[in-house]
Parts: C-alpha cells; structure tokens; sequence
C-alpha cells in the first residue's frame, strides 16, 4: 500500500477549508496547516448528513448503513491479466476508500499540495464538502471467477447467472461487470468525486465497463428513516429489511462460512436491476388504478384494507364489494414474504433520471439495488413471480442487470478489499 | 505555390531543430500528443471526412515514445519501476494498435467497432496515467 508522507495524514477536506482567513495560506502549507489536524477520528455513527461512517468493520458499510440520498455506482472490466495487478489494485482502491469516505483526498499529497508539475492524485472537485456520509461497497461478478485470475474454484454456488426473466430486455453494455463499487453519498458531487478517483486509480488495470447515478434513495434500511417514494409516487421498501432487524439480517442477508465459500462469510450478494420507467403513461392511470396495481394506498402507504403504512398486510380482507381488498396481482402480493418461503431483500434503490430518451419522454426509472444471502432463494423466486404477474410491467421494463459478491468487510488498516477471496 | 510551401517546411525544420526542448517540455510533450489521440482520435473527430485517424494515432504514439526514449536515462536512475511500466504499456498500445493494420497503413476509423475503440482507449488511459507521472520525476 501507498505509503503517506509524514506530516500530510488524515488531512479533512472540510477543515483545510474550514480554517476560514487562513485557508489560502494552507493551500501553499499544506504540511504545517496538517500537523495539527493529525489524527482526526471519526465518529462512530453518522449523526449529521455531513458526518463520515467508519469504514473499517465485520461488514462492509452501504449495505445497513441508513440509506444516504445519493447514489454512483460503477461496474468495471478487469483489463489486466495479473492476479498480483489485480491484489495491488484492491489494495490501493482500499486505502483510497478509507480516506475518502472519512472526508479526505483520495492521495497523500491531494488536490493542490502536490509539486507544480505533477498532476494532482486527488481530482479536486470535493475540496471544502465534508464527507457527506460517504460509503464505498465493492462487489466480485461472476465473469470474475474464470481462468485469468485462478478463482474458479472459489465461485460461490449463489453467485450463479440469474435465469432470463420474461419481459426483461437487458442491454449487454450496461449489465454485468467483474468488479463494482457502490458510492452513496448524501452529496452527488461527493460520490461521484468518489467514483472518479477510484476509477482512475485503475487505468490500466480496469475499465469501466457503465455506471449510473441515482438521485434519490426509493428504500430506508433503517427504522429512522421515513419511507420514501419511487418515480410511481409510491412509498417503496415499507417491509424493507432493516438495520435493526438484526436476527433477521444474520438469517437472511449476511453470507455464512458454511454456505460453501468461507471467503464470503460477513457479505453479502448484491443484484441490481435498472429498471425503466414509461413514467409518461403511467400518470395518465386513475389513482384507484395505480393503487390496485400495488396494493397500498398512494398517499399514506396504507394496505388497501385499511390501517396504517407499517400494519401488516391481509390478503385475506375483502373490499367493499366483496372481492379481496388486495388484489391476487398486486404488487406487494406478488413480492410477499409468505408466498416466497419467508424470503426477505434489503433493498436500497435509487431513482434515477438520464436527461431524456429523443421521444418527449424522460429516460427515468429506478436502479433496483437488493442485498441478500442467496440470490437463488431470494431475488429470483420474487423477481420471476413478478416478471410474470405483475400488472406493472405495462409501465416498466427491465435494461440492465448485475450480480456481485461483496466480500465482507475491512478489519484495519493492514487489510484490503477482497483480501479473503485473494489470500484465504 | 509549391516553392513557397518547400520553403515554409525547410524554415519550420530549422526552428524545430533550433528548439531546446527542456526534460520538462519532453514530459509534457509526451503526455500532450497521447490526451490529442484520447479526446480527437479515439473519437474520430479529428478527421472526421478523411477517418484517417490510426494514421495521426500511429505517429502521436511514436512521437510520444521518442520522448519519453530521450528521458530515459534520468528515469531509470530516479524511477526505474515507471520505466518498466512505460514498456509495458506502451508495447500493449502499440500492440492493440497493431490489430488494426491494414496494407501499408491503417483500417479506417468508420471500420472499428465500438468493442474495438474501447480497447484502444483503454490501451490510451493505461499509458496516459503513468506518463503523466514522469514530470515530476524529471523536474527535480
């Protein structure tokens, strides 16, 4: 790992700048201006929308983490042929990641105290925003575990491709990947700076292959959070699983030694969908319509029988005219726990709107994001009941996808990303 | 016409070769000739009628080697592992460009795929990062 000159450490973005008069003389001095912000530490828990998370810990931070507002993902083709490029690579994305999501440049010198004729190691665009709660989450796809790198023989049996599901329309360019990186951030410029830095970290030994940013978080991990809506105007992930739900998390989304690749006990299996949204046609429906087609009022998030957003649902209720309240298709039916064995997601979508598509229509939608222990008992039960029932599919189509195995997380300054799968 | 065009040539050699190029302006020349092939010639908007671009992307690359090859000697003593990389990527370029010989020149840029331009923009940024690097290193 890169080692950091003396005197230029744990230098925050925010209190470079923060030193108001005098920050233009700590631009010239950055190593006097560092010496006495030495040693910052972080705070254990994001309390503030500024504040950084810890990245070291048993699990990667971004998967329970309280959804931050903000989203870049990026899947990159690994382009090198090294196993040892590829380690040196993790290692050096690990240590810019601990800097980063704590609020600092992604270099040891950064954006302006390098020498004049350098090019800066960091990019500069992040300079005076604090760590805006940023989390970097980095995933293995399945292409990963072929001949070039000798990890075959370590691919998960719940890293397996997902089946074709029907209606879906992926675009090879924007599906798949070796490795991702996940930024959330309560600031875009602060995950997409994120993003940047990584990604040229990687010139030579990756590529990207797409990415995508999200604006706005569709699902709260955490009982803190309010439920927030989709581009449908609906509250998305009320029966999410969440950051308290610990039993549940341990069961259902946290990866085991005994599920068969000890490398990947504290991770967890990511898949995501970009799924495409006719927005336009979609607000042409009724109101009544739009809320059979979920089956949750619009407005409050309500079972279509009454009560309140977080009541349980009762599928069983019947409406007025006798008919149950819930329809047989209705979406969260469809995607209910008890008709998949019990089978729960922690989800953390995005919205997202790509400027717009040529034909008057924005190219808008959501960017599906589900974290699980088993994607074969998970995702593709629930994602198959509603390719192929869902009256929703009318307004959606599914373009891009992906699947990670995001190893479990960084102990300490010594480890790196990837470190079990590479070494164990 | 003509004479008046051998003659600007000649005076453009002469002040060329009257030039002293500084470490520095080699390091920066070399990076500056690989950003030209990045932003106009992986892009085909540099000829964008002619599609002659793997010509100008040939001789940017080779002009960029030769100046890295006159910084060579103060390289490897103040950072031989860069040295060993420049080998390395630059061979992987020329070699990516190689796949797209055609004659005694190049294919036309309208004859690539977009696969195909990846590879050689990724050939490009793999060499570009390491090669921005050497200006410092020669400044000292």
């Amino acid at each position: 790992m890169a080692q950091e000159p003396p005197g230029r450490r744990r230098v925050s973005r925010r209190k470079l700048f923060g030193l108001g008069a005098a920050g233009a003389a700590a631009l010239g001095t950055g190593a006097v201006a560092a010496r006495s912000l030495l040693d910052e530490q972080p705070v254990a828990h994001a309390s503030s929308t500024s504040d950084p998370f810890p990245f070291y810990g048993e699990h990667q931070a971004g998967i329970v983490t309280p959804a931050q507002d903000r989203l870049h993902f990026v899947s990159f083709d690994v382009t090198t042929a090294r196993r040892a490029e590829l380690v040196s690579l993790l290692q050096d994305w690990t240590a810019a990641a601990a800097r980063l999501t704590q609020g600092r440049e992604a270099g040891s010198y950064g954006a302006v105290g390098g020498a004049p004729e350098a090019a800066p190691d960091d990019t500069g665009e992040a300079l005076g925003l604090p760590a805006s709660g940023l989390t970097l989450t980095v995933g293995f796809g399945a292409s990963l575990f072929d001949e070039r790198f000798g990890l075959a023989g370590r691919r998960p049996a719940a890293l397996a491709e997902l089946p074709r599901f029907p209606g879906e329309n992926l675009i090879p360019e924007i599906s798949g990947g070796d490795v991702c990186v996940q930024a959330c951030a309560h600031d875009p410029q602060v995950a997409v700076h994120a993003i940047r830095n990584l990604a040229r970290i990687g010139f030579g030994k990756v590529s990207v292959r797409w990415s995508q940013l999200g604006f706005g978080r569709t699902s709260s991990t955490s009982r803190a959070q309010a439920t927030p809506r989709n581009l449908m105007g609906f509250k998305d992930g009320t029966n999410n699983l969440k950051l308290e739900d610990t039993a549940l998390l341990r069961e259902q989304l946290w990866a085991a030694a005994q599920d068969g690749q000890a490398w990947m006990a504290g991770g967890s299996y990511l898949v995501t969908r970009k799924i495409r949204m006719t927005v336009e046609t979609w607000d042409r429906t009724s109101l009544a319509e739009q809320e059979q087609i979920f089956g949750r009022t619009k407005g409050e998030g309500a079972p279509l029988h009454g009560g309140k957003e977080f009541d349980p649902l009762n599928f069983g209720a019947a409406g007025p005219d006798g008919r149950p309240a819930i329809a047989g298709d209705a979406h969260v039916r469809l995607a209910h726990p008890s008709f998949h064995g019990d089978a729960r997601l922690l989800r953390r979508g995005y919205n997202f709107v790509d400027g717009s598509d040529g034909l008057g229509r924005l190219d808008a939608g959501l960017f599906f994001i589900a974290y699980q222990r088993d994607p074969r008992k998970q995702f593709v039960p629930v994602q198959m009941a509603l390719a192929k029932n869902d009256p929703l599919n009318e307004y959606i189509k599914h373009v891009g996808s992906g699947l990670f195995a995001c190893p479990p997380g960084v102990r300490d300054a010594g480890d790196y990303w990837g470190r079990t799968l590479l070494e164990g | 016409m003509a004479d008046k065009l051998i003659t600007d040539v000649k005076t453009i050699v002469e002040k060329a070769n009257a030039t002293d190029l500084t470490p520095l302006n080699l390091a920066n020349g070399a990076k500056e000739l690989l950003d030209e092939v990045a932003t106009g010639k992986i892009t085909g908007e540099e000829d964008i009628w002619s599609h002659t671009d793997l010509w100008d992307f040939d001789a940017n690359l080779q002009g960029s080697k030769a100046a890295v090859q006159s910084l060579r000697p103060v390289l490897e003593e103040r950072a031989p592992d860069l040295v060993k990389t420049l080998d390395e990527k630059f061979a992987a370029a020329e070699t990516a460009l190689a796949a797209h010989a055609k004659g005694d020149g190049w294919k036309l840029h309208d004859e690539l795929s977009k696969a195909e331009l990846k590879t050689l923009s990724d050939a490009i940024n793999a060499l570009g990062e390491p090669i921005s690097r050497i200006a410092p290193i020669v400044a000292k």
